[in-house]
């Protein structure tokens, strides 16, 4: 839609001098898988008004060192074959697909420890991490509709949409 | 079921897109496309290639945050292309991707007479039932509808009603140029954008209505326009073609509906409005 403007950041720690002669100041980081050497390219585009120029004050802008294996995973599970887990498996819908690319920009930029991501036989997939006596799961539907549920081995448990209790997950992703 | 939708004998449209997007055909490559195109060669002789367009879904529930977005892409990978292929005038175009078939009728230099929507209507109805013919010959997969889309994109230009961009007023009902007590200098230029959810009958939520307004000056005489974009976005309201066909009904009815809403109607008149 026109009601948007694309910046371009430097967001690597590791800029690739063989591609700083493009015309836009795009920055590149590896995925971090041995033997792989896919270049993704990580660029921001934001409403068209000041709240930008705010943003930029205020926002961290290198992503994660995993960010790039998390988005090489939901790739593959976008082109996983029909039956895929022998229990008539979907491959990742076109839904889930943008909700969790969108979920993974929204953690990418913050100092949370890597998720693990799994597909759902459905065409879903979720995100989740189990450390330090915390379980948070991020469950993305096959139709993109998103669900956080958390608990703790002390007996502490929440859960609802992601929009909702987006708060809340960050808060809980910030101490693990 | 278009009955009582308001009828124009010179509407200002250039441009009708019906796009449908489904579930990715994996086992799709560009040569496949290719075979396609020798199966409706006949109709469609010119052929473009153009990147791929990104799948799109509404979602629907708790407003978005205004923060930037992300885009990540892999530099390295090879798309298939989205295949345009054209009609001896251009005005009929095709589009398919691994992920889309669209089918748009254009004014080409602005000259055209639109073919009105039942044409273009069985335009993509014709183009699917080949394109899912050959898919299934050749054991691509099966098409899943997941979004559809339809587009109108009207070139409005100046008339007895209006010359001058800062006349938006006298083009667009709910531009109030009497909107301050103290005179204003007169608007160079305009861009207005909206969005707006769309409920059935039901109420459940059926897609949204996206509004687009633009000063613009059309090239190459530079006589000054109003683009005005009304695309209508959201899931089939069924499965299979039928359900992709009455998405399309559906959202025409709102497009029709919201351009004579939008516009006065002393447009209507330069359109001939009769119903």
């Amino acid at each position: 839609m026109p009601d948007t403007v694309e910046r371009y950041e430097t967001l690597s720690a590791q800029p690739v001098e063989e591609f700083t002669d493009r015309p836009e100041s795009t920055a590149y980081f590896h995925p971090p898988i041995a033997g792989q050497a896919r270049w993704i390219t990580v660029r921001l585009t934001a409403p068209q008004s000041s709240a930008w120029e705010t943003y930029r004050l205020t926002a961290p802008t290198v992503p994660v060192s995993w960010a790039g294996d998390v988005f090489l995973r939901l790739h593959r599970f976008r082109e996983y074959p029909k039956n895929w887990d022998s229990y008539g498996g979907r491959a990742l819908t076109t839904a889930a697909y943008l909700s969790a690319y969108d979920f993974l920009g929204r953690i990418m930029f913050r100092p949370f420890p890597k998720p693990a991501v799994v597909p759902t036989g459905r065409g879903g997939v979720q995100f989740e991490w189990h450390l330090k006596g915390s379980h948070v799961e991020v469950y993305i539907s096959p139709e993109g509709n998103s669900e956080v549920s958390f608990e703790d081995d002390l007996g502490s448990e929440w859960d609802g949409p992601l929009d909702q209790v987006a708060h809340r997950l960050i808060a809980v992703l910030g101490n693990l | 079921m278009s009955s009582g939708l308001p009828q124009f004998r010179k509407p200002p449209v250039n441009e009708v897109i019906l796009s449908s997007q489904f579930e990715p055909l994996s086992l799709m490559r560009a040569v496949h496309i290719g075979a396609f195109w020798e199966q409706v060669r006949n109709e469609y002789p010119r052929t473009e290639e153009h990147p791929p367009l990104d799948p799109a879904i509404e979602m629907f529930g708790a407003p978005r945050l205004l923060r930037p977005e992300v885009r990540l892409e892999l530099v390295d990978q090879i798309k298939v292309p989205r295949i345009w292929m054209l009609d001896t005038s251009g005005a009929q175009l095709l589009q398919i991707q691994t992920d889309r078939l669209i089918q748009n009728w254009r004014q080409v230099n602005g000259v055209g007479a639109y073919p009105r929507y039942p044409f273009v209507r069985a335009q993509f109805e014709q183009s699917y039932n080949a394109f899912e013919r050959f898919v299934a010959s050749e054991h691509l997969g099966e098409i899943t509808f997941n979004q559809c889309e339809l587009t109108y994109i009207n070139h409005i230009l100046p008339s007895a009603v209006w010359e001058s961009h800062s006349q938006i007023g006298e083009v667009f009902a709910f531009w109030n140029p009497t909107y301050t007590e103290t005179p204003l200098p007169l608007q160079e230029a305009a861009t207005v954008t909206t969005r707006t959810v769309l409920k059935n009958e039901s109420g459940a939520t059926f897609g949204r209505l996206h509004l687009s307004i633009q000063s613009v000056y059309r090239l190459p005489d530079e006589v000054p326009m109003f683009l005005l974009s009304l695309a209508v976005r959201g899931a089939p309201a069924g499965d299979g073609l039928p359900g992709v066909l009455e998405f399309f009904d559906r959202a025409r009815e709102w497009i029709v509906r919201t351009f004579a809403t939008v516009t006065t109607s002393k447009m209507h008149e330069v359109w001939e409005r009769y119903a």
